[in-house]
């Protein structure tokens, strides 16, 4: 009975460990599609003269998981008669929670909405570069703190689980 | 294509007058103001038609920045090439105008940035416009004259030539005529009001549409690879267009064409088409007016 128990605490602050540092391993891995997303976005502005739905469709069946999702979503707002600005803002407030982004990933996102589509396209291509280098500093920051805090967080939650298990018994 | 405020308080006037609008113009912290054929209107924010413009409503720059998103789908940029010409064209033909601040580059439009006043000039697509100068310009069964139409702004003279390229182009029954080949220079969009370049007013079955292509280039091109054996083009004014215009009828096309002014002296002051005239190349020069609304034949001088 009591092994059972032990496991069970050391399982589920393992467990917990390695959640924590997966959000820390998912931040910068989303922080790198965005960037591609983005790249491409200007492409697709640039060469392509594609309209901002047709792009947000191509972006989100050419990346994957939540980010994807952004595009998708937005897509839609559009198609629904939205104009981008807005369409873009609730694309991000609703995607939020699946990403593992930070208010302030967030927040640059957001900048984006400014003038997007609104613009000529020498301007869109300007403004999408200064997006992509703010992207990119906090893509850094992401990966100096994935470095840091993986295996942090994967050793707290097992050596904290067994350090429970033995104040306990 | 407007924001839903404007749209709403639009909506709420009378039917008769929404249809004879000619324009409807979207300026920066001025009245919203909506040309019709009998002049201009002012709307009040519920949507009333008021005479003062001080109780007017006021478009605001939101108004038109929102405006611009819903008419481009949010994608200004695909379409810089329009706003650097200062004009796009919506799916219906209509036509918005686009003036703000302009970055300019070597004494050239560059881009147009900061819009800040939009003129929707609704595309008035009348069929049978042109019934009456019809039968005076046709010549036979299969020839049409070479044909001047001088008209001041806002008379019509689109809407007539946009009905007579379809009814030169399908042929007319009544008349016996049969259809001929019918090139159309459209430099600004205007007679066959084209959306991607495809027409969206009716111009007949044997036409073909040069969109927004510069006058004198587009008849010379016409000439080369659609073999027409009618030109149609809008506003001749400069020296290579008549150019182009004495060229095009020396390869033995003929031309219908407009040009902006009240009376035939008028033209005969302008330099650039003294000489056209003096050559009695057109044999009809019908001259509108908007004196018993627009679309008025004052009359039509055989050359």
């Amino acid at each position: 009975m009591r092994l059972l128990g032990a496991t069970l605490i050391i399982f589920s602050s393992s467990m917990i460990g390695f959640l924590v540092a997966k959000q820390f391993i998912l931040r910068p891995k989303q922080l790198g599609q965005l960037q591609t997303a983005l790249q491409m976005l200007e492409t697709e502005i640039s060469y392509g003269f594609t309209p901002l739905p047709e792009a947000f469709s191509k972006l989100s069946s050419s990346l994957e998981g939540p980010i994807a999702n952004i595009f998708a979503r937005a897509k839609e707002e559009m198609e629904k008669g939205e104009r981008a600005q807005l369409a873009w803002q609730i694309a991000i407030k609703n995607s939020n929670q699946e990403t593992a982004l930070l208010d302030r990933d967030i927040e640059v996102l957001k900048d984006l909405s400014h003038n997007l589509g609104a613009s000529s396209g020498y301007d869109q291509v300007k403004y999408l570069n200064l997006v992509g280098h703010k992207l990119e500093s906090l893509y850094q920051e992401a990966v100096e703190e994935r470095r840091a805090k993986v295996k942090l967080w994967r050793y707290l939650g097992v050596l904290g689980g067994l350090a429970l298990t033995i104040l306990i018994f | 294509m407007l924001v839903p405020g404007i749209r709403e308080k639009i909506s709420k006037v009378d039917n008769n007058i929404l249809n004879s609008l000619i324009e409807i113009r979207l300026r920066a912290n001025k009245p919203l103001v909506l040309e019709s054929i009998k002049g201009e209107l002012f709307l009040d924010k519920k949507g009333q038609i008021i005479n003062s413009p001080q109780r007017a409503y006021f478009t605001s720059e939101r108004d038109i920045v929102e405006s611009l998103d819903l008419m481009t789908e949010s994608s200004l940029y695909t379409l810089d090439e329009e706003v650097r010409a200062g004009f796009l064209t919506l799916a219906g033909g209509h036509r918005v105008g686009l003036v703000g601040q302009v970055i300019s580059e070597e004494g050239k439009i560059k881009r147009i940035k900061h819009i800040s006043s939009i003129n929707i000039r609704i595309c008035q697509e009348v069929i049978g416009a042109g019934d009456k100068v019809f039968t005076k310009i046709i010549a036979g069964k299969q020839d049409i004259y070479n044909t001047l139409i001088i008209s001041p702004p806002r008379c019509g003279k689109t809407t007539l030539i946009r009905d007579l390229a379809r009814q030169i182009s399908d042929g007319s029954s009544q008349f016996a005529f049969k259809g001929l080949k019918v090139g159309v220079v459209d430099e600004r969009s205007e007679i066959g009001g084209a959306y991607r370049g495809v027409n969206r007013n009716r111009l007949g079955l044997r036409t073909d549409l040069l969109d927004r292509c510069p006058k004198a280039e587009g008849m010379m091109l016409l000439i080369r690879s659609m073999s027409p054996d009618i030109i149609i083009t809008d506003e001749i004014g400069s020296k290579e267009d008549v150019n182009a215009l004495m060229e095009a009828i020396n390869a033995g096309v003929r031309v219908i064409t407009t040009v902006h002014g009240s009376n035939l002296e008028d033209i005969r002051r302008r330099p650039s088409l003294k000489e056209i005239l003096n050559a009695r190349v057109f044999k009809r020069i019908v001259v509108l007016s908007s004196r018993k609304g627009p679309g008025t034949v004052e009359e039509v001088i055989k050359g």
